[in-house]
């Protein structure tokens, strides 16, 4: 294990601990307070996915390097998945908060797009067979739902006059009014979230990289064999 | 005041600790997945 890896175990340890023992209770909220330090850390990180998404695409466009193509789609596919927690953990909430899990909040409408979006990336790429093909299409694909990203997550929910979500954390004043201990958890859990983020994508893209030395091999012989075979045919 | 949203404090005390205790575990879990991930590759690796 390395330095930085048991360094993030005890930072994320720490974190979970201080949300349930050191930070307050905020005073609407109550107990479902903890939700701050799991929910918007995941939809930070989907934010921070979507974007590094977006600029290996950009990098694969200019360079042609296959291992952008595969940060890109790791990055997405992470993306995806840290979007559907904080919609699961939002959905949690609003049954907690308003009796229903689905109120078609702009927020949670939003974020459903958000959804929509990158798990049709990963259908399309699935779709193209051609890997420079599937490459190219993704890295296009990616850069034009970055564009999406800061309006979906950022100016949309904040343009509807109503919304049953809380305020977010820097409020529409544009001021940050929360208790400075709860702030400190907040901050040091989206820390370790981005930290835990860079961790997988750089598993996934490993994983993805030893996925295809392991295939490139097979298809070679593959070819071999047929042409073996055509010349076995023709002789 | 020993009574919010119909629980006592003491059951939601050891609600508290249920949940806290469930997360450690998940991320605990998830953390020896992780280096296990990374040691396979870095033995496929020297390979």
């Amino acid at each position: 294990m390395r330095w930085w890896q048991g360094f993030l175990f005890v930072w994320m340890t720490a974190t979970l601990v201080a949300g349930f023992v050191y930070a307050p209770l905020a005073k609407k909220l109550h107990e479902y307070t903890r939700i701050i330090y799991f929910h918007i850390p995941a939809a930070w990180v989907s934010v921070v996915a979507f974007t590094v998404a977006g600029f290996e695409a950009a990098r694969y466009l200019a360079k042609r390097d296959p291992v952008a193509d595969l940060r890109s789609a790791g990055a997405a596919r992470l993306g995806l998945l840290f979007c559907a927690l904080a919609t699961v953990t939002g959905m949690l909430f609003a049954k907690a908060m308003w009796g229903e899990y689905w109120n078609w909040d702009p927020r949670q409408v939003t974020i459903f797009f958000l959804l929509l979006i990158y798990g049709a990336y990963l259908t399309l790429r699935a779709a193209v067979e051609d890997p420079e093909r599937r490459a190219r299409v993704s890295a296009v694909y990616a850069l034009i739902a970055l564009v999406t990203v800061p309006f979906l997550m950022f100016v949309l929910p904040r343009l509807s006059a109503f919304t049953l979500h809380p305020e977010p954390i820097v409020n529409r004043a544009g001021k940050l009014e929360m208790h400075p201990r709860m702030f400190g958890v907040f901050l040091s859990s989206t820390g370790a979230f981005t930290v835990l983020f860079f961790w997988m994508l750089s598993l996934d893209v490993r994983a993805a990289r030893a996925r295809e030395a392991r295939e490139r091999p097979a298809e070679g012989a593959g070819k071999g064999e047929e042409i073996g075979l055509d010349r076995a045919a023709r002789a | 005041m020993t009574e919010l949203l119909g629980h006592s404090v003491g059951d939601r005390i050891v609600a508290d600790f249920v949940v806290l205790a469930v997360a450690l575990v998940t991320w605990g879990a998830l953390f020896a997945y992780l280096v296990r991930l990374e040691k396979l590759f870095r033995r496929t690796g020297k390979k």
